[in-house]
Formats: structure tokens, sequence, C-alpha cells
């Protein structure tokens, strides 16, 4: 089985080929182009932009992993595609492109939740652990832990309440005066800082739930920031430790934390986040005290791939799962919906 | 009209308190730097207008969020990541700047223009002599 995976939900386009054959996958071929350097100048993914350049990119990656692959465009079993969440604009042009190619090809569309994508990419480099496992997926818009019990079958066990941890990484990055995106830009300086010089809050760490609050961390990185005249290199470079610190601890702990009530020995991790690598020493340090296993995704499938909307398409195949007939992108589309078909 | 928040929870106060003059179809403009309170505010609007979700996440990646109130809907947007007009016109934020739509907007600076001419525009900025504190200017 040959899937082309399609996505263009914020500021990645990107396109891949995934192969299942005898109860063996692989991926055959994957490309993304980033508009991170357009989207620097305005601190953010900016919607129109992102969906001109996702138009301009889209069929030239499509054509190049084909190519790479070798393989025809009758060869294909179907087209996966993001269908939501994320930018309308900018899904519109994955979904009419894949639509459209379908079309001509006269094999089917299969639409993807992109969430489901993130939650199942661990299985893109290792295979899946046996279910039920919990996944941590955390990015620029969204922190949350969720348990997998199958594909299709996914349980919210928390979420943030306000911003989500990428989102506080860029707003402390932009109160340190770094440049977008604030994940890399901080990790970067906090490798040579001192994370115990601030001592900043670790939100919601005390609570019994498993839900997030970023807001509080950043206003008090701004509150340091301003009681600080000037701020040196160093005291840059420590904040941006401290800030990192405060950050992973309160996702190691809580991720942990969701293991141990629902009985998982598995924890993967996925997202943008999760490419961070203070996060994944924590992890791998606090994980095995807790005798719990993680999972984690080469740093390119913890972002946003092709790959993995072809995987999750493929998996929800070989299931018997069906995909619906009639279909929209969606902009806002609750994980939790995902059960219920 | 100027007033001084001694802090947070002056802050929420003074928007739970302003927020019963808000009606379907009003616009208010948030105003003020990065970690000056506009989504404490906004957030505070949302609970006092009825709004029962637990979350309500941060919408600096969505641009907007949507939400239902009492007797309202009330759209939740950060602009921030906008150039201008254009773009706020090409995803249809016009739509929401009509009841039954009570549209908060944090970043309103983006597109001034696009505003309807009644928008509530609110203004928070920070104060010298305590970090918590917060000057609010709300006009008319």
């Amino acid at each position: 089985m040959n899937i082309l995976g399609i996505e263009t939900s914020c500021d990645e386009t990107a396109a891949a080929l995934w192969q299942t054959m005898d109860g063996k996958g692989r991926i055959l071929a994957e490309k993304v182009a980033s508009q991170i350097d357009t989207h620097a100048r305005f601190g953010g993914v900016v919607p129109e932009v992102a969906s001109r350049e996702h138009l301009a990119v889209l069929p030239i990656l499509a054509q190049q992993v084909m190519q790479q692959a070798g393989l025809t465009w009758s060869e294909l079993d179907g087209i996966a595609v993001t269908a939501g969440p994320g930018l309308m604009g900018a899904l519109l042009v994955g979904t009419a492109w894949a639509r459209g190619a379908a079309c001509v090809n006269n094999i089917p569309v299969l639409p993807v939740h992109h969430m489901e994508g993130h939650l199942l990419a661990p299985g893109l480099d290792h295979e899946l652990p046996p279910f039920p496992f919990v996944t941590l997926l955390v990015s620029g818009g969204h922190t949350l832990l969720v348990r997998v019990d199958g594909i299709g079958r996914y349980v919210q066990l928390g979420q943030t309440i306000d911003d989500a941890a990428g989102e506080c990484f860029d707003k402390s990055a932009r109160l340190l005066g770094l440049p977008y995106p604030g994940g890399p830009a901080i990790a970067k300086l906090a490798e040579n800082g001192d994370a115990k010089r601030f001592a900043l809050p670790r939100p919601m760490l005390n609570r019994d739930n498993l839900d997030f609050s970023f807001s509080g961390l950043k206003t008090a990185v701004m509150y340091a920031v301003h009681k600080m005249d000037d701020m040196d290199e160093q005291t840059r470079t420590d904040m941006a430790a401290s800030v990192e610190a405060a950050i992973c601890e309160v996702l190691v702990s809580k991720s942990i934390r969701a293991c141990r009530q629902t009985g998982s020995k598995h924890l993967l991790i996925a997202g943008g986040v999760a490419a961070n690598r203070t996060l994944r020493h924590l992890l791998e340090t606090q994980s095995e005290n807790s005798g719990i296993s993680v999972h984690l995704p080469r740093p390119e499938h913890c972002t946003d791939n092709a790959a993995m909307i072809a995987y999750a398409a493929a998996k929800r195949l070989e299931k018997g799962l069906a995909f619906p007939d009639k279909w929209d992108a969606r902009p806002r589309w609750p994980l939790e919906e995902l059960s219920k078909t | 009209m100027h007033k001084r928040l001694n802090n947070e929870a002056e802050t929420l106060d003074f928007a739970k308190e302003f927020s019963a003059r808000l009606k379907p179809g009003d616009v208010l403009a948030l105003s003020g730097d990065l970690g000056t309170g506009k989504s404490v505010v906004a957030r505070a609007v949302m609970r006092a207008l009825g709004v029962m979700d637990e979350a309500l996440p941060s919408p600096t990646y969505t641009i907007i969020q949507e939400y239902e109130g009492r007797g309202c809907r009330i759209a939740h947007m950060d602009w921030y990541r906008l150039e201008g007009a254009d773009e706020l016109e090409a995803i249809g934020v016009r739509e929401y700047f009509q009841s039954p739509w009570i549209c908060l907007i944090e970043w309103p600076e983006r597109a001034l223009d696009l505003l309807p001419d009644e928008t509530i525009h609110l203004s928070l900025q920070c104060v010298e002599d305590n970090l918590e504190a917060r000057l609010a200017e709300l006009t008319p």
C-alpha cells in the first residue's frame, strides 16, 4: 500500500510517501519546505502569506517525492491530507490540491486530523508500543496529554488552560529580545546558562489534575526582565536557562503523573517542543526512575511533516476505519470527535 | 476614563464591572504591550459574559477562538501575527463585528482602520512604581 501524505496546516508545506508491504512500513520519500524565514520578520505565522507560499511550493514538493520514491501516480492507493485543525486558508490549499490530484488519478482522498498525525508520529521511526499509552503533544499551538487506547481512540487527559508551552517559549524569547521561533533560540542560549539563577514559577505543578498553564510564567519572566535596568549577556543566558527549566519540569512531571494515573508504561512525545534537548534529557532520566519507557520521534518528525499524515491514514486503513465521503477543511476540530466515528 | 488597577484582583474586578455594559454587536479593542494583561482582561470578560469552557486557550496561534456566552457568542482574537487590514478581511473578521457576536481583539493596532466606529478601546500599561499595577484607559 502506497500513501502520499500532504500537510499544509500551518507554516510548513510537506509531502511524503509511506509504504506498507508485508506488514512492514517505511518512508519512501519525504520533503518539508519551511516558511520560518518568511515569518520570522513578523514574529510568527501570517495566514495569508502562508497560503500563498503553500500554493507555490506544494505541487513541486509532491512531484519531487513521487520521483524520489520512483512511483507513478497509478501506484498510489490514496492521498492523505491534513483536513484540520489549522489555518483555514492554509488547509484549503492542501485539501483542494489533494482532491484534485486524487480525482484525476481516480484514487481516494483521505482526510486526516493533524493531531492524530502528531500523536502517532513516534511510530514513523520505531514500532508503536502496545496500547494504551500516553502521548504528550507539545507545540506552539498545543499542550496536551492524551491516552491512546488504539488507532482512532483518543482520550484527552489534560491540556493548557491558556498559553501553549511553545507559545511561552516564543513570548519569553520576545521579552528577552531573541528571534522567532523562540524555542530553538532559548534552547541555544540556555546551553551555557544557570537554570537556578532565577526562581520562576512551575505553574499548576501542585494541582492534582493534568492541565497546564503557562501564561503566568510568561508574566513572571516579564517582571524579572523589568526589574533589571540593563540585561547583560550572562543574565539573558541565565534567564533563558531558567525559563527552559521551568517549562520542561512542568511538562515532564505532568506526563509522568499521567502515566501513573492511567497505569501506562509507555510515554510518547510529539510536537515541535519535543525537539528540545533539555526536555528529552529530563524525560529520559525522570522516566527511568519511574519505570516508564519514553518514545521520541526523530526531531524532524516532531515538527509538522507529511510522513505522519500518510502514516496515520495508513494505520486507519489497516484498522479498517472508514474515511468520510463528505468532508471539509476544519480550522477547529476537537480531537475527541475522532473517537466517536 | 483612566483608572489605576493596583493588582490582578483589581484588574479582574474592573473587567467584570465593565463587562456588564457589553452587548451583542460590540467590539472591544485591547491594547498594551506583551504581558500587560490583555489576555487576563479578555478571559475575565469572557467569564463575566457566561463562557463556561474550562480552558480558554490563547488565540495567538489560531488568530480567532470562538465561545458561547449567555445570550451572545464571543470571538477572542489576537491580531499580533497579522500584517494589515487585507489579511484580516481575507479571514472574514467583519462577520464577528455584529450580533450575536461580542468581539474581543488583542493587538488591534495591526488594522485600526478595520474597526467599527463604535469600538470600545481599552488600553493597559505598566506603572513605574509597582510591578503588578496597571493604568487602564477606557474610551468611550
